[in-house]
């Protein structure tokens, strides 16, 4: 398989934008991302692409992609996996391009969450998730799915509230200052855990906004990498895993299974091991889910998060900074968006551009973990640098 | 002719209102009291039943499943006839008074007071004969097809004089079933009386106390019975939680329904089965058409499930939820002497006061209403705290 680089990464300003439908939204990505390549890419340059979208909006998908970016030629794919589908996108698209079957693929994401009333939407959803007779009419709503993980593993730990603030303290303090993020605002310790509940262990403020937003890469193949840009951002690793979908059989809570073979792949395919990430983009719906991941991605050893936070290891200027676009959590979280968002932020990291810089930065990751806990997708890159 | 019982059972839901009367929650209908009371018998009694007859003033519904559901609940051959009599005191107590061996007669009040009341028909330590009846129209309490509410029509005096009284005839009665305590105790002094319950649950929690004249009363209606001896009662009775003055949902929304699925689910759902490979023993909960353990296809049989389990990690959602009643909080649970979990809402508690560790027992509930349809299921009941 040849290598294949991000030779352009893009996005919109995430946040609730009753303003723009879903077309536009993908356009305008589009063109931010077109916009984004050093000496340049014309649409027709484009071989094939892959739109990660979860929920349907204004109809057929791979449709609404070729028709609003003006792709009407090349072959155009959905990837729909759950919230893992940015970057599992990524996954599928770099398969062409490695297997040389495609020069360049754009790879988009997108989701618009606030296009139908507030009780349709949270149905819907949780219809995309769920098993109709055994976990749906329970109300096991998104917090609530992750939250039975937490709730284990702080009983097994003795992680605290305090931890899960943590990580909300420190998200917000780096999406506080990007102009795309949702929610640029900080927070205090003291207002994390203040807030009203949602679902115990989780505070309003443990967890994501709900927001519309769109992100994009273009990728392409070594042998034509240098049309595009002298500063390629390579993907030298991806990894998607699975876990059981049903809560009741999953054997650990305690743990995100799916997170740990999606990493062991992509580790794998890279040749590289955890010590040697500088900076991660990790999928933090829920401020536990965060903690708990850097378990999985081999970051500390098990039941040693909570003493990452503590140090500060996780802050931009510590060992590993966590998040520095803000996360999930203060960035937003369209979720077909979100892994393309991280990809479009560690792009600007590996190439010293990005908002919140990570000094010296040469090895990223991108984590997604969806659905019901039941997958996940890492992305390991390299920077220029590197 | 005279009847002998050979098993009383009588359940009254864990919530009370503000005048200490015990309300159903909001995971109880007529079809869950009558599984709760009937429960109550014991498997070995349940075993001899050949006939259900069930009495209410309230059904749930004139046309729905209830007796499929109370059949699989009670793990009873879908062939036994089942019942359902409208009616208050004076039907139930008719319905025991004509009850052949194995019939087994369930009287559930679903409105405060309420109650369920079981009776088994069986060789038995306690007797009951026919002493009379008396029938005058006196509707002064009425309801019409289709009407949300009692009419009453407002002169307790009428009802009082033309009702109860000639209702009650001159009969020197041991015990009233059908009347409010007050009222007995104006009306017949040295009578007992039965709070727990007004209508088709009473007489069968009279039986469990009191030997002697049983008359049941509705308006201007009695049926009396001569009562020797006794035989053990099982009495299901929580100490009563205050219930919130409401149990509707903040916001109303309809939950999607797949009535095939909930169809495919019902033996195991309702009926609390695992499928277990014939071929290796693994046991799947859900039932699956392929085995996980050593791939035989349609290799699983239905087996009985127990019903003790104890919390492996729960969580309370406490936002509003559109469609559902709230807070509530759902565990997933250990089911004892398996290596199997379940997802299942928790009951008969105030949200948010299990714990990880904390024994109880799954019971038959309607977990949810969908398209009009009630979902039932199994919800855990934390083991009550001494």
């Amino acid at each position: 398989m040849r290598d294949v680089a991000i030779v352009g990464a893009g996005m919109i300003p995430f946040g609730e934008l009753f303003d723009q439908g879903i077309k536009d939204m993908v356009a305008r990505a589009f063109d931010a991302t077109l916009s984004s390549v050093d000496k340049g890419m014309r649409p027709d340059e484009i071989g094939a692409a892959w739109f990660s979208e979860v929920q349907s909006v204004d109809g057929f998908p791979a449709g609404l992609l070729a028709d609003a970016c003006g792709l009407g030629d090349i072959p155009v794919t959905r990837v729909e996996n759950a919230c893992a589908s940015g970057n599992d996108a990524l996954r599928n698209a770099l398969y062409a391009v490695g297997g040389g079957y495609v020069d360049v693929a754009l790879v988009l994401g997108t989701d618009k969450v606030r296009d139908t009333s507030a009780s349709s939407t949270f149905w819907d959803w949780m219809g995309t998730n769920r098993d109709s007779a055994w976990d749906l009419p329970l109300g096991l709503i998104s917090p609530a799915s992750f939250a039975l993980h937490v709730a284990r593993y702080m009983h097994e730990f003795g992680a605290t509230r305090e931890h899960l603030a943590m990580v909300a303290v420190k998200n917000h303090h780096n999406g506080a200052t990007n102009p795309y993020a949702h929610l640029r605002y900080e927070v205090t310790m003291e207002q994390v855990l203040a807030a009203p509940m949602v679902v115990e262990p989780f505070g309003l403020l443990d967890c994501v906004p709900q927001s519309d937003g769109a992100a994009a890469v273009l990728i392409a193949g070594r042998d034509v990498v240098d049309r595009y840009t002298d500063r390629p951002v390579w993907v030298r690793g991806v990894g998607t895993g699975m876990d059981r979908v049903l809560h009741a059989e999953k054997a650990d809570l305690s743990r995100f299974p799916a997170t740990a073979k999606a990493a062991k792949q992509a580790f794998a395919m890279a040749g590289i091991g955890p010590e040697r990430i500088d900076v991660a983009e990790v999928h933090d719906c829920f401020t536990g889910v965060e903690m708990m991941t850097y378990e999985e991605l081999g970051f500390c050893g098990r039941g040693e998060a909570p003493r990452l936070l503590e140090r500060g290891e996780t802050s931009i200027g510590g060992r590993l900074p966590v998040n520095p676009s803000g996360g999930l959590k203060s960035k937003g979280h369209p979720p077909g968006a979100t892994g393309l968002a991280q990809c479009t932020e560690l792009f600007e990291q590996l190439r010293g551009e990005a908002v919140n810089q990570v000094d010296g930065a040469r090895w990223a990751l991108a984590h997604n973990v969806g659905g019901p806990t039941a997958v996940a997708a890492v992305t390991v890159l390299a920077g220029p640098d590197a | 002719m005279i009847v002998q019982i050979a098993a009383l059972s009588t359940y009254l839901p864990a919530w009370a209102d503000a005048r200490g009367h015990r309300v159903p929650g909001p995971d109880e209908d007529v079809t869950t009291l009558a599984v709760a009371a009937a429960t109550g018998l014991g498997a070995d009694a349940l075993a001899t039943v050949d006939r259900i007859v069930l009495v209410t003033r309230r059904p749930d519904a004139t046309l729905g499943t209830f007796p499929e559901i109370v059949l699989q609940a009670l793990g009873l051959d879908p062939g036994t006839p089942v019942e359902e009599r409208l009616g208050g005191a004076p039907a139930t107590l008719d319905a025991l008074l004509s009850a052949a061996p194995g019939t087994l007669v369930i009287g559930v009040d679903p409105q405060a007071p309420a109650a369920a009341g079981a009776a088994l028909a069986g060789p038995g330590g306690l007797s009951i004969e026919r002493a009379d009846t008396v029938r005058h129209s006196v509707p002064v309490r009425s309801r019409a097809a289709g009407d949300t509410a009692d009419r009453v029509y407002d002169d307790p005096r009428l009802l009082r004089e033309r009702g109860w009284k000639r209702a009650l005839g001159g009969a020197d009665a041991t015990v009233v079933a059908g009347l409010p305590v007050r009222d007995v105790g104006k009306l017949v002094p040295g009578a007992d009386a039965v709070a727990e319950a007004v209508e088709a649950a009473a007489p069968i929690l009279a039986l469990a106390h009191h030997p002697g004249l049983l008359v049941a009363v509705e308006n201007g209606h009695s049926v009396s019975a001569q009562v020797t001896g006794s035989v053990p009662c099982a009495a299901t009775a929580r100490t009563p939680n205050p219930a919130p003055p409401t149990w509707e949902p903040r916001t109303p929304a309809e939950i999607p329904a797949s009535l095939a699925s909930y169809e495919r689910a019902l033996e195991a759902k309702v009926g609390w089965k695992a499928g277990e490979c014939r071929e290796c023993g693994e046991r799947s909960l859900p039932p699956r058409a392929r085995c996980l353990s050593c791939g035989g296809m349609e290799t699983q049989d239905l087996v009985a499930l127990p019903r003790s389990a104890a919390v492996y990690s729960v969580v309370t959602v406490r936002a509003p939820v559109p469609g559902k009643h709230g807070p509530y909080s759902l565990a997933v649970v250990d089911i004892a002497g398996t290596s199997l979990r379940t997802l299942a809402a928790v009951t008969d508690a105030e949200a948010g006061t299990a714990r990880i560790g904390d024994p109880g027992a799954l019971v038959l509930r309607r977990v949810a209403v969908r398209a009009g349809i009630p979902d039932y299921g199994y919800a855990f009941q934390p083991e009550e705290q001494s």
